[in-house]
């Protein structure tokens, strides 16, 4: 009936802001592949770099904006990604492809096994867990010498930044496009209902092993593409670089402020905060990282339910903007 | 007589690293903020300590009264003028915010004072005690004991003073506690500060055993934040505790596997007593309260 009604207004799909969200998201996607064409090296690094982030805050999103697990050792399925990548092609003598699928399928394999073991853990115990062993990945990483222990792995020379820049974007595309089928599909609403009450699903017939397990899993093998695309785009890899674990913060807060438990929200913040840092670096090498701090505090002091809860709502204008700057106050 | 020795390391270095730890732990655990400038607090305790030491020749002892009074201050104004404005917000929330703060402090010390690595000598710095085999260094025993005393004030100051039973108070109930007059701003920034000044403490201590530098506070906060838990949160025994344990397993670790394995090892059994016991060694079921609400 519903349909019928529809119809009989208008021929065109009414402008949702769903339809807008497609169609903006179209359109710079149109933008980015174009980015390479006017042969500007300096956006295309920036913009690779920002891309690989992108990934990662997604990655965290399925498992930690999705299922409300706080992970914190993303960084190791980034980490674990490069080595696999840098191993098959330095030491095994691999192409690029086949070792980029290996670097999204041990991190999934990894997650799933340690998985079963540590999703039985909650909140914060499920954080350090996986802070623990993103950290003990990085110092076997450091210290084994068939990886090449702490001189790194150097890899085969690759072609031109472009080439970079479209593979990490697929490798983006299609973080956000499993992100979006997952949020339709029955894992998706299995997620959300873990997260808001994970022994009402599980009395509700939900197998929440099973899918927190896949969550982690997808969550890793998405971090472990990008983190192997970085590998070869860099040609020389070294642990306490791909293994950074100050990043697994900054993951977080770029999906938070755009919106966790968003398709797009994740992505959007690791643009706004990479490409903010970015440019903020360009413009003030000594301060950028003392501006960059003081803008967190501002967004996180003016808009606390974060940009995502903003336009989830609908919420603006100034009497809601001020509702919401008292909402959390003492 | 080896192994004798790696207890009496372990022990010693554990002490500094439970009073890392507790600060942390009493924020995290009343006011339920997670607080990723916890290690540039410590990293401004040791540069009070370093400054005073290698301007003025300030024993670095002595300047632990000093670095805890302006670790409280600086502590007391965030939270007073930034923090309690989001303070009911969710954990996540107030997370962000201080990963902010953590950023402003670290690269605004790395400005000032670069990125080299210090660190404090006094004159006494090679002494020890010796038994038999045994070699206990002086200035490495005096952290551990100074650990342990300020540690132990702490956890008086919460159990025997009114302002400690307030701040439990609150962390428990804070309707009731706001129903008996306590004002909870002034609590939670009281709380903060003093988590604040105990990392100062901690961070003069470290000064002292560790070469210090202005990058140093981000490996401190993932250590308070893992020791918070192995310990158990929110109680003054389990930060102890859980640094102690950490201490020791940290040196035997680096002797059984070498030095380059020993956060690995370290985490590895991190990770083995959180799936044998997830509330952490002392832990009971999660007492402090949440400030939401």
């Amino acid at each position: 009936m519903g349909a019928n009604a529809s119809r009989r207004r208008s021929l065109l799909p009414p402008i949702t802001s769903r339809s807008l969200g497609w169609v903006l998201s179209v359109l710079v996607l149109i933008l980015l592949v174009a980015v390479p064409l006017n042969g500007d090296d300096y956006w295309v690094r920036v913009l690779t770099g920002i891309f690989a982030v992108a990934v990662m805050a997604e990655g965290w999103n399925i498992i930690g904006g999705f299922t409300g697990y706080a992970a914190f050792g993303q960084v190791g399925w980034f980490g674990l990604g490069a080595y696999t990548v840098g191993v098959a092609m330095s030491r095994w003598g691999w192409p690029f492809w086949p070792s980029l699928i290996a670097a999204g399928l041990l991190p999934a394999v990894v997650a799933a096994l340690i998985g079963v073991p540590i999703l039985r853990l909650r909140g914060h115990y499920f954080a350090i867990a996986t802070l623990a062993f993103g950290i003990a990945l990085g110092e076997l990483a450091n210290n084994l010498r068939y990886v090449g222990a702490s001189s790194g792995i150097s890899l085969p020379i690759g072609p031109p930044f472009a080439f970079f820049y479209y593979v990490m974007l697929a490798v983006l595309v299609l973080a956000v496009v499993a992100t979006w089928l997952i949020a339709r599909s029955r894992l998706g609403y299995a997620l959300v209902a873990i997260r808001e009450n994970e022994q009402a699903a599980a009395v509700l017939g939900v197998n929440t092993a099973l899918y927190k397990t896949a969550a982690f899993a997808i969550s890793a093998l998405l971090t472990g593409l990008a983190g192997g695309v970085q590998a070869y785009w860099s040609t020389s890899i070294y642990a306490p670089t791909v293994f950074d674990i100050t990043r697994n913060v900054d993951l977080i807060v770029m999906a938070l402020l755009g919106g966790a438990g968003t398709v797009l929200g994740p992505v959007v913040g690791a643009f706004l905060l990479d490409g903010l840092n970015e440019q903020l670096t360009g413009a003030f090498l000594q301060w950028h990282a003392v501006i960059f701090g003081a803008v967190v505090l501002l967004i996180v002091l003016f808009l606390p339910g974060g940009l995502g809860g903003l336009v989830a709502q609908g919420r603006t204008g100034v009497r809601n903007f001020l509702r919401d700057l008292k909402a959390f106050r003492v | 007589m080896l192994t004798v020795q790696q207890i009496i390391n372990g022990l010693l270095l554990g002490g500094v690293l439970a009073l890392v730890a507790l600060g942390f732990s009493l924020v995290w655990g009343i006011l339920n903020i997670i607080n990723i400038a916890h290690g540039s607090f410590v990293m401004i305790g040791a540069f009070v300590t370093y400054w005073l030491f290698d301007l003025f020749g300030v024993d670095p002892f002595l300047s632990i009264p000093i670095s805890m009074l302006v670790l409280f201050v600086l502590g007391y104004a965030i939270q007073r003028g930034i923090i309690n404005w989001v303070v009911r917000a969710p954990a996540l929330i107030t997370l962000l915010l201080t990963f902010g703060l953590d950023l402003l402090l670290s690269s605004l010390a790395l400005l000032w004072w670069k990125a080299d690595v210090r660190s404090v000598n006094p004159s006494y710095g090679g002494s020890r005690i010796q038994f038999g085999t045994l070699v206990v260094p002086y200035v490495q025993l005096s952290t551990l004991i100074l650990a342990l005393a300020i540690t132990a004030l702490l956890w008086l100051f919460l159990a025997r003073t009114r302002l400690g039973q307030a701040i439990r108070a609150t962390a428990y109930d804070h309707t009731g506690a706001k129903v008996v007059g306590i004002s909870l701003g002034s609590i939670y920034a009281v709380t903060f500060g003093i988590g604040a000044a105990i990392a100062g403490a901690a961070g003069s201590l470290v000064a002292v055993v560790r070469p210090i530098s202005p990058t140093m506070g981000a490996s401190y906060t993932v250590l308070a934040f893992a020791i918070c838990i192995l310990g158990g949160l929110g109680n003054v025994a389990g930060a102890l505790i859980g640094g102690l344990i950490f201490g020791l397993v940290d040196v035997f670790g680096a002797a059984w596997f070498g030095a380059g394995y020993a956060d690995a090892v370290v985490f590895a059994i991190l990770l083995v007593i959180l799936l044998l016991r997830p509330q952490g060694i002392l832990g009971r079921e999660y007492s402090g309260g949440t400030a939401e609400g």
